[in-house]
């Protein structure tokens, strides 16, 4: 049967030419991100992808997202702010040749560490795109050696803030500018390089866009650009209207606060009318620390699901992302307000603040909700001196991320670290660790039992363990996720959870929350377990032959086989199944009732009470002066 | 007599190439017998043996360098049906191979499962023992696991072990031993040590190296060790040779002592048949090679004269760690599908119709329009020219094919609509071209295209125009490239040291020096073992490293002579000017941080040049015209054809023309201009 033609718009372009051109866009965007990935210098950019990078057209209305190369799904439809921040400040004084930096979290940006530079694009003397790129920075010049301080007061102990400044003036670099910001950060060194690759990427792309309107003509090029932000609008349109109108809640609990508040409730209510969307966050009272979402965060966690709902061949252009806005309760951690501290934001609040959307839509679209992964939480930040050279060393790893949540049809994976990420975080190799930095790895392995259960089960949590083998070493974590871990739906479980502990050389452990700053000294060790991913579907309709596997494979244990999903194997080599057993079991199992979202309390996680041991003691958001220096210590 | 023989194992076909002294070369293709690939290949020698007149036995005889490309490894990894592999790794990193770099492909696809891993867990021992960062014994080998972790394995039925250690590349005598015990306690399994296979840091690649010649070992040992002595049996007064991915060919216990390198060697000769023929081209030291088949579309570069490599291939999502000839294979081929998606935008691939039910003018029962359909119905293609008339094509199925899925929707008509699936398949060729070229920082415009495989010589020259390159070369032997690069390529040893330092350390000059004399050594050890004299031998040398604190690697050239302060100085410019041309800047006043260090040891005889007896004498003339769609003015026009066996060296074809060869058909646009080479081959000028 022929399709026929729904969307008029279309009808104006020469549909080859279009596929064409969509294709050049889309190129240009890797390119960008490969030259970008490469060149980098700290592994924040080169190895976690905490970076993403973006063509916006140069519309009067507001710069508009062409293509966007999402390393980091977390950076999605939040650019356009900060651009149409920085258009405002410099109109009518907007050149070729010029590039822009900030990072300035009440003028459209995320976070401070999240740099922006754009380079705007003219051909033929007209302005027509900008190149945006956007890198995670190890260090703003924050209180403590961290890019990141959880329990940081307000901003103006997060580093230096960065409104819409001129970087580059019609080719010439700002000297002065760009020697201010590397006298306000540590690494200089390390930060000046992730600039020059963040300007790198910015060029390559410009280049491809002059090249692309040579030979398809300026305005030509233009108007295609506008034609597809048309078609993903029509795609995506159909897509929105076949999920059921409605308004839709949820409702979830983050960890901390960053400060000391535990167990803060995040709620959402969606209102889906036609093809729009409109999310309304509310929650527990701000954090006095530095877990506050922006303005950015938000629109980022409410537009990422809707995004992962529809086909994923949808070019991620504005034509998608105006269907979607969001906003907060003021006075809540949703919202925060000058000069509240926003260093977290992009992990905590943001990680709460996407599973809870898919809480809230578990009802409306079942199948296309994937359970709760993990939220960072295991990523830390590790610095010190290396006893050996007196040199300073520092770095953040992500060997010990946890698993995404299930969803239909597939397994959680592993090592996604961060919803935030979605898996665009990348970990670094034990030896090269070992190679660079004053550590040793333990292990790094799976952990049995980590995930939630479920016809499809959460990928796996995993257990780290780093040790300073020249020096004491000072360890800065953020996020959460232990107390309340990824939930399950439709009927899965939710995973147990994770923690961190420090084990002294008596034995005894310091076990910690996620967001804090310890000491760890040289015959000590640092040792994360990190949260798997939530469940999807009732356990007990997984093949019983997946679990068999899994049992064998030491991901699940005879326990839990038996007591979540259902199944019976016998003690033999293979751990054969014993189908009657099995089936008689699970019949039992089915009677029983599960929710569609589990958990339904706040501090559900297991894994602590289950682990700390006679003489162990917890510290809820630890700082080196009140819990691990000398005077502490006495006291 | 001294011939060369090219053996190409495919999916479809097996391709034999034979290249006599006298330059005279023949392709004989035969059907593939996948259950038992020798059959094909035996009938493959007899056939082209028959075509000289000579029995295959003094063809063997007379055959200098027999090389064999094969396709099980690749394909036991893609379809997963290898033999069970138990790995042995250092206690508490058990699930190196699961965990990975934690990179999740398709963000935003939650629906996405992930591959099981090549070893189950289950199958996966960690053994107590651990060397430092520094070479030192952490922890002492427990002897006893491993023989525990052995009699586990027995009962399970695992045919090879995998044996990976962390830090085993500074001290490879826990993994020496573990391999030893194993092999006493299992004496029919195949055992590889991880520093053996892949002697370089970073051990999620390293493990997953041994883990792939693991699961091939069992499978490629036996067929190999077959094919060599049927080789021998044949009469081969020399050892047959087999493709590596490092484009270079090796004999086969050298093979299958790094399995590995058997996979995804295919493509990898595609490099040396482009070498070969370029000669006579403008730049014949840098080149874009391509091969257009029926599913897949593969990008490969000559740069400086020598293939571009990867340490990145990754095969049924499972890296392989070695250094191979970097290929980039994307779904745009003569099966490839058009279809129109949600928002009525034309797309064209990745998938493919295949052969079977293959393009709807193949008459197979397909329905669906695929590229060579559109070829066809805008007269690109003859429905009687299909290889060598040996099949014809339905002009009628594919005219409605096209009719019914492109045109009536997109309401156009039905050759305008033929035309934008070639556009949009040239486009999506375009951009691998690009991915490999301009993404790394090389300029296209200073390269020539060789461009083989079936429907390789209906694009190229239109790929070329998009890409401003400016020359195209077609090879005599187009159909089967590979299998001909696999006659010429060299025999190639790789080896490779870490040697972590400074480039500014004082000192360090004779330390990296010894190094790679110390691996030269080696290369011409083994090469003179494989007969080569000193003059037939040679080195191509590099380095791995970065700006300190740099997380990628940046792989440059080493010049030749012995390395000291001077040569330091001229290998940071190069590195200075690589990073600079590859990502537009450099750091001039940092030290190059230098990690691996890697000799290429390559044994070769000049291969003889192919001659096509016919001169020309101004005589040669099209066999018709018809009307036939040209990207380069986007039109229909009247177009010259020729039969490829009436040209002769040295004629001069101006487009528009189409040429019809038994294997592959050639598009000469307007502005463009054939001219017959002495080997045969076809030298497009692009836009005179």
């Amino acid at each position: 049967m022929a399709t026929v033609i729904q969307d008029d718009s279309i009808k104006d372009f020469d549909p080859i030419t279009f596929s064409v051109i969509r294709n050049r866009f889309e190129a240009i965007g890797q390119e960008m991100t490969l030259a970008m990935e490469q060149t980098a210098w700290t592994s924040v950019i080169a190895l976690a992808r905490d970076y993403s990078c973006m063509i916006y057209d140069a519309h009067a209305d507001g710069p508009r997202q062409v293509t966007m190369a999402e390393c980091l799904p977390i950076h999605c439809n939040s650019i356009r702010e900060l651009l149409i921040e920085i258009v405002s400040v410099f109109t009518g004084d907007i050149h070729d040749g010029d590039v822009y930096i900030a990072n300035d979290p009440y003028r459209g940006n995320t976070h401070i560490p999240d740099l922006v530079t754009a380079q705007p694009v003219f051909v033929d003397g007209k302005h027509v795109f900008w190149t945006v790129a956007r890198g995670h920075q190890l260090d703003c010049g924050a209180a403590e050696a961290c890019s990141i301080v959880p329990a940081a007061r307000s901003i103006f102990q997060e580093g230096i803030v960065i409104p819409p400044t001129k970087l580059v003036d019609r080719g010439t670099e700002r000297h002065d500018m760009v020697a201010l910001y590397l006298a306000n950060v540590r690494y200089r060194d390390a930060l000046h390089g992730d600039l020059r690759a963040q300007l790198g990427a910015c060029g390559v792309a410009r280049n491809g866009l002059i090249e692309l309107c040579e030979q398809y003509g300026r305005d030509e090029v233009m108007r295609y650009s506008d034609g597809l932000m048309e078609y993903a609008d029509h795609r995506a349109s159909e897509e929105f209207r076949n999920i059921p109108d409605g308004v839709y809640e949820g409702l979830t609990w983050t960890d901390t606060d960053g400060n000391g508040a535990v167990d803060v409730p995040i709620k959402a209510t969606v209102t889906k009318k036609g093809a729009d969307i409109q999310v309304y966050y509310d929650g527990g009272a701000p954090s006095t620390g530095s877990f506050n979402a922006t303005h950015a965060v938000r629109m980022a966690t409410s537009t990422i699901p809707f995004l992962y709902y529809i086909d994923p061949d949808i070019p991620h252009n504005h034509g998608v992302l105006k269907h979607i806005t969001a906003d907060a309760a003021p006075g809540t951690i949703c919202k925060a307000e000058y000069p509240a501290a926003v260093g977290g934001a992009t992990t905590n609040p943001a990680d709460p603040m996407h599973d809870v959307i898919n809480i809230a839509m578990a009802e409306a679209v079942p199948d296309r909700v994937p359970a709760g992964s993990c939220h960072a939480g295991h990523m830390p930040n590790f610095n010190g001196i290396d006893t050996r050279n007196g040199r300073e060393w520092g770095c953040m790893l992500f060997n010990s991320m946890g698993g995404s949540g299930a969803a239909m049809d597939a397994d959680g994976w592993p090592m996604i670290g961060t919803i935030a990420g979605m898996g665009g975080l990348t970990s670094a190799s034990v030896e090269e660790v070992e190679l660079l930095y004053p550590l040793r790895i333990d292990f790094n392995e799976i952990e049995t039992d980590s995930m939630g259960a479920g016809q499809w089960i959460g990928g796996v949590g995993t257990r780290t363990r780093y040790r300073p083998i020249a020096g004491e070493m000072e360890a800065v974590g953020f996020g959460e996720g232990s107390r309340n871990p990824p939930h399950g739906v439709n009927g899965g479980s939710m995973s147990p959870g994770g923690g961190i502990y420090i084990e002294h050389q008596d034995g005894t452990r310091t076990f910690t929350s996620v967001a804090g700053q310890t000491l760890v000294r040289e015959g000590e060790s640092w040792t994360a377990y990190s949260s798997g991913g939530g469940g999807w579907g009732s356990p007990v309709d997984r093949a019983a032959e997946l679990v068999r596997r899994n049992l064998r494979d030491g991901w699940i244990s005879e326990e839990n086989a038996r007591e979540l999903f259902g199944v019976v194997c016998n003690d033999d080599f293979e751990r054969t199944l014993d189908e009657p057993a099995t089936e008689k079991l699970r019949a039992e199992l089915r009677g029983k009732p599960r929710p569609m979202i589990d958990p339904t309390v706040p501090g559900a996680g297991t894994w602590i009470p289950r682990n700390m041991r006679p003489g162990d003691r917890f510290i809820e958001a630890p700082t080196i002066a009140d819990h691990f220096s000398e005077e502490a210590a006495e006291s | 007599m001294s011939n060369r023989i090219g053996i190409d194992v495919g999916g479809t076909f097996t391709d034999v190439v034979l290249l006599q002294d006298n330059g005279e070369f023949l392709v004989y293709k035969e059907d593939s017998t996948p259950d038992e690939p020798l059959r094909a290949i035996t009938q493959g020698l007899a056939g082209i043996a028959r075509e000289v007149n000579v029995e295959v036995e003094s063809l063997l005889r007379s055959t200098e360098f027999l090389v064999h490309g094969q396709t099980m490894a690749t394909n036991a990894l893609i379809q997963r049906n290898g033999p069970l592999v138990g790995l042995l790794c250092t206690e508490g990193f058990r699930d190196v191979i699961h965990l990975g770099r934690g990179a999740k492909p398709e963000r935003f696809n939650v629906h996405l499962g992930k591959p099981e891993d090549f070893v189950p867990r289950y199958l996966r021992v960690g053994i107590p023992e651990r060397t430092a960062a520094d070479g030192s014994e952490v922890k002492a080998l427990d002897e006893d696991a491993v023989r525990e972790a052995a009699r586990m394995f027995a009962k399970h039925g695992v045919k090879a072990v995998a044996i990976a250690y962390i830090w085993s590349i500074l001290d490879a005598l826990h993994e020496k031993r573990t391999a030893e015990i194993i092999r006493e306690e299992l004496p029919d399994v195949d055992v590889l040590c991880s520093s053996d296979i892949l002697p370089e840091i970073r051990e999620w690649e390293r493990t997953s190296s041994t883990i792939v010649s693991a699961y091939v070992a069992p499978i490629i040992g036996k067929y190999l060790r077959a094919f060599e002595s049927e080789m021998e049996k044949g009469g081969m007064p020399h050892r047959p040779l087999i493709m590596q991915v490092n484009g270079g060919c090796a004999a086969v216990p050298d093979l299958l002592a790094r399995p590995v390198n058997a996979v995804a060697s295919g493509p990898a000769a595609g490099p040396a048949a482009g070498a070969h023929y370029a000669a006579s081209t403008k730049s014949p030291d840098r080149l874009i090679v391509v091969d257009m088949g029926g599913t897949s579309f593969d990008v490969c570069l000559l740069r400086d004269g020598e293939p571009v490599m990867s340490g990145d291939i990754k095969v049924a999502d499972q890296p392989i760690g070695v250094n191979g000839v970097e290929v980039l294979s994307v779904g745009a081929g003569g099966g490839s599908v058009a279809w129109i998606d949600s928002g009525n935008s034309l797309r064209v691939g990745p998938r493919s119709a295949g052969s079977q039910p293959g393009p709807a003018c193949y008459g197979r029962g397909g329905t669906e329009p695929a590229v060579t359909d559109a070829n066809l119905v805008v007269g690109r293609m003859a429905a009687g020219a299909f290889l060598g008339g040996r099949r014809s094509l339905d002009m009628d199925l594919a005219v409605k094919a096209i009719a019914t899925h492109i045109a009536t929707p997109l309401g156009l008509d039905v050759n305008t609509a033929a035309a934008g699936i070639l556009t949009i398949v040239n486009s999506n060729m375009a951009t691998a071209i690009r991915a490999v070229s301009i993404e790394r920082g090389i300029d296209p415009r200073d390269y020539v295209m060789v461009a083989g495989g079936g429907a390789g010589g209906l694009h190229a020259a239109e790929l070329a125009r998009m890409l401003g390159i400016g020359e195209v070369l077609i090879p005599r032997s187009a159909g089967g490239l590979c299998a001909f690069g696999m006659a010429v390529t060299p025999v190639r040893h790789d080896y490779v040291r870490l040697s972590h330092c400074y480039s500014t350390k004082p000192g360090v000059a004779a330390r990296i020096n010894g190094v790679l004399e110390e691996l030269m050594a080696e290369g011409r050890t083994q090469l003179q073992a494989d007969g080569f004299k000193p003059e037939e031998i040679g080195f191509s040398r590099h380095l791995e490293g970065r700006y300190p604190g740099q997380v990628h690697n940046l792989t440059v050239p080493l010049a030749e002579g012995p390395i000291d302060d001077a040569f330091l100085r001229r290998l940071e410019t190069d590195f200075h000017a690589e990073h600079e041309k590859r990502f537009t800047y450099s750091m001039r006043d940092q030290p190059v941080e230098c990690l691996h260090w890697r000799v290429a040891a390559t044994g070769s005889r000049p291969a003889p040049e192919g001659r096509l007896q016919r001169r020309t004498d101004g005589s040669t003339k099209p066999s018709g015209q018809r009307a036939a769609y040209m990207a380069a003015v986007n039109a229909e026009v009247a177009t010259d054809v020729y039969q490829g066996d009436t040209l002769a060296a040295g004629d001069r074809i101006t487009g528009p023309a189409i040429i019809e060869f038994a294997t592959t058909t050639v598009v000469v646009n307007p502005d463009d201009a054939l001219v017959v080479q002495a080997d045969g081959s076809s030298l497009i000028t692009i836009g005179l």
